[in-house]
């Protein structure tokens, strides 16, 4: 296979030596490995954005190597080997994630506008009964969560969380979406809010039983302050940027609704933290 | 409500298959509704709230897949589930899926190498760039995208033209390439005639006609409604002129447009004169001397372009049916209308054929009023009231930003025709009804309705009220050409043959004997 990229995080692992595993699950675009501590890595497709614990390899459809859910894996600091297939780790590029700063430019009331305005118009239009319930449910706990988060009341920051986890369809239940949205804000450093992001740790144990197990990876990810880079690269867009066409292109595309669920959490933390900066 | 539950234990799909397999799941004959999602608490708590929550759900975990499904009255649940198992099994065990969904046009190039078209329908934002990638991987394209700003429809098109690529739009609607049709189409018979077009029911109405008259189309090529301005210079129909001109299957060129600005058509009769095969042009409104001047064949409506060329093409033109006009009728129709009604009502979802009816009333009758008027004086202020001769398109962007087109969801001229049923200066009231791909199912049944009303409200008014229909589409479209035309006639709704023949009988119907 052909490789590139790695987060040094994981190459960090498998240099440790003894890193031993079984294929947890395999899509398209992403195989998921789980060692035996019970850890999840990733291997991406090349085009895929940065990931936590993931290695990208230039491959097209993941899906067709003759990789298969329980296949052993074993590595070190040369190679990795998942069923039959090896993946060498010579002149693999490790990439981290480094900290953003918030630093709101007069953009941000405008982006959140056009961005809230555009995710409206891309609702589904006709779910069934229940589909509309839990549509109601996840924008009623959001914008709890929101309006908490604006009159900084932490009891019920950690209430209306906890209670988005496991909601929602998809393979990545929307609620965890949303609060992936929300750590995506929270982590950068100096936004409105930066001091509630403790809450999260309680939001990530109770998600552990209350989520499925990539979900689950995917936000205590986020609050170790790793998090995909399109998703960290909408949210400073968000911040900074007159024209966001691109990076809400991109986030959009994660997913079949989970591009959507991730930027409603960061449009509703943007907005309690634009509505409180103006003084409303 | 019958429901049945299935548990795939430990089953991780990524979101967009999962997508796929409601879609897929909820196609199955006797479903209602198929739920599917994780088993997390929050979930089943919802199933439990609307009435879904089963024991099988109960017991599941965050890690397995639930898949609720409800069925409809009268069907076993046993054999639903059977089917609908069936039906996800089959499309998890696919190696290629006609529905798999891609994130972007780069990867669903990689994995479809043989595709060269893309049909482009996201937001008017986002189209431009969209189509650009498209290019750039070499498809061809079809936007059938609208509000898409000038700027980058002609910065698209010199792309193409510089790549030797169709970009066939935005706002295009309508295409036949090779024998498929694209977006909406009507079902034609194949043969030697190529139409390149800057109208999509007007392109719609010639492939129509073409087929009608016994001959057959090669290639529709559509160009988006701004091709010839004098902005964008008419680049994609001088392409679309040169694909053809190199088609081998082509032997006879229909040009499809409404006036186009004086520089372009300029540009285009020069490449016209230099043309090796015979070439027809309508352009609805076009000035006769100057096409004939450039070699090209006049026709002053779609109907006329059709039969031209159908002609050119080798069908005997005696054993065409041309539809003449029914003198008689006319006769019988301006008898039962009183003085007082003097007006026509065109009520279209079809710009084009809202354009050429309008075009061809106005000659004997004078102005009309409508909202796609060139004259500023005839622009309709207010486009829920009418005034003397109105004719309204309804597929123009007032009546369809964040709704779909009538020809999908005829709905929004109901209200209308039951409204200008109420006028009693109204004599006829001319509508179309749009077969082919694309198009609503039954536009016929889904306007019958307001049909019924309008003729029972002027009825009752103690007056005739005529209302021509014009129903376009083929004995091949899907929804039973035959079966749309006997229920309008049922009602007392008489049936016009092509949209000329409506504009004709239009003016006949509603003229009056000076006294």
């Amino acid at each position: 296979m052909n490789e590139l990229m790695i987060h040094d995080k994981f190459l960090e692992r498998l240099q440790e030596g003894n890193f031993r595993g079984t294929v947890h699950s395999v899509f398209q675009k992403a195989i998921n490995i789980m060692d035996e501590e019970g850890i999840l890595y990733t291997i991406l497709k090349k085009e895929m954005d940065k990931g936590p614990m993931a290695l990208h390899v230039l491959e097209d459809d993941l899906s067709c190597l003759n990789i298969n859910v329980k296949d052993p894996v074993t590595g070190d600091e040369h190679q990795l080997i998942l069923g039959k297939v090896s993946i060498s780790l010579k002149e693999m590029i490790p990439y981290g994630f480094l900290q953003r700063e918030y630093r709101p430019s007069p953009f941000l009331a405008s982006n959140i506008k056009k961005v809230r305005l555009q995710l409206e118009e891309m609702k589904d239009e006709n779910p069934s009964p229940y589909g509309r319930e839990v549509e109601r449910l996840l924008n009623e706990r959001l914008s709890h969560l929101k309006n908490a988060f604006m009159r900084d009341d932490e009891a019920n920051i950690l209430e209306a969380s906890l209670k988005l986890i496991g909601l929602g369809p998809g393979l990545t239940p929307s609620g965890d979406d949303m609060i992936l949205g929300i750590l995506s804000v929270l982590n950068l450093k100096n936004t409105p809010h930066e001091k509630y992001r403790y809450l999260y740790e309680q939001v990530i144990e109770h998600a552990y039983t209350q989520t499925n197990i990539l979900s689950y990876f995917g936000l205590k990810r986020a609050y170790d302050g790793w998090i995909r880079q399109d998703i960290t690269d909408f949210t400073i867009a968000m911040i900074e940027k007159e024209n966001i066409e691109k990076e809400l292109e991109k986030i959009l595309q994660i997913g079949s609704s989970s591009g959507q669920d991730i930027a409603y959490g960061i449009l509703s933390l943007l907005e309690a933290s634009d509505i409180e900066r103006k003084g409303v | 409500m019958a429901v049945k539950t299935i548990i795939r234990k430990n089953t991780y799909f990524d979101s967009v298959s999962l997508m796929a397999l409601s879609t897929k799941a909820n196609g199955v004959e006797g479903v209602k509704q198929v739920n599917i999602a994780m088993g997390t608490t929050m979930n089943k708590d919802v199933l439990k709230n609307t009435g879904l929550l089963q024991k099988e759900a109960e017991d599941a975990k965050p890690g397995d897949l639930m898949i609720v499904i409800e069925g409809d009255e009268g069907y076993d649940m046993d054999e639903l589930l059977k089917n609908v198992e069936e039906v996800m099994e089959r499309k998890t065990a696919q190696g290629e899926d006609k529905d798999v969904t891609y994130s972007s046009i780069e990867a669903a190039v990689k994995q479809h190498k043989e595709a060269n078209v893309a049909v482009i329908s996201v937001p008017g934002a986002y189209a431009s760039r969209v189509a650009g990638k498209a290019l750039r991987e070499g498809l061809h394209v079809m936007m059938f995208s609208d509000n898409v700003s000038l700027e980058d429809e002609i910065a698209l098109k010199k792309e193409a033209h510089e790549r030797g690529l169709l970009m066939m739009g935005p706002d295009c609607g309508t295409a036949i390439l090779n024998g498929k049709g694209l977006c909406f189409a009507n079902e034609v018979r194949k043969g030697s005639i190529g139409i390149v077009a800057a109208s999509g029911t007007g392109a719609q109405e010639v492939s129509v006609r073409i087929h009608d008259f016994g001959g057959g189309v090669s290639q529709l090529i559509g160009t988006g409604g701004r091709d010839l301005s004098e902005e964008v210079g008419g680049i994609m129909m001088l392409d679309g002129i040169k694909a053809l001109q190199e088609d081998e299957g082509t032997k006879t060129i229909i040009l499809v447009s409404k006036p186009p600005a004086k520089k372009v058509a300029d540009k285009i009769y020069e490449v016209v004169k230099k043309s090796e095969k015979p070439i027809v042009i309508c352009f609805l409104g076009g000035v006769k001397d100057e096409i004939e001047a450039s070699g090209a064949i006049y026709a002053k409506t779609t109907k006329q372009a059709a039969l031209q060329a159908v002609i050119l093409s080798g069908v005997p033109e005696e054993t065409i049916n041309k539809h003449s006009l029914n003198l008689q009728l006319i006769e019988e129709v301006k008898a039962k209308l009183t003085p007082e009604q003097k007006y026509v009502r065109g009520l279209f979802c079809g710009g084009t054929i809202c354009s050429e009816v309008a075009y061809l009333v106005k000659e004997e009758v004078g102005e009309i009023y409508s909202n796609i008027s060139k004259d500023p004086k005839y622009i309709i202020g207010n486009l829920e009231d009418s005034k003397g001769h109105t004719f309204i398109d309804f597929g123009d962007d007032s009546f369809t930003q964040g709704r779909p087109h009538p020809m999908i969801d005829p709905s929004l001229r109901l209200e209308r025709i039951v409204k200008e049923a109420k006028d009693p200066e109204v004599g006829v009231i001319a509508i179309d009804m749009i077969l082919g791909y694309g198009s609503h199912m039954d536009p016929v049944g889904a306007t019958l309705p307001a049909i019924k009303e309008a003729k029972k409200i002027a009825a009752e008014a103690g007056r005739h009220l005529e209302i021509l229909a014009f129903v376009l589409g083929t004995e091949l479209d899907p929804q039973v050409f035959d079966d749309q035309v006997e229920r309008l006639m049922a009602e007392g709704v008489t049936i016009s043959s092509s949209s000329e023949n409506t504009g004709l009988l239009s003016r006949g119907f509603i003229s009056k004997e000076a006294k």
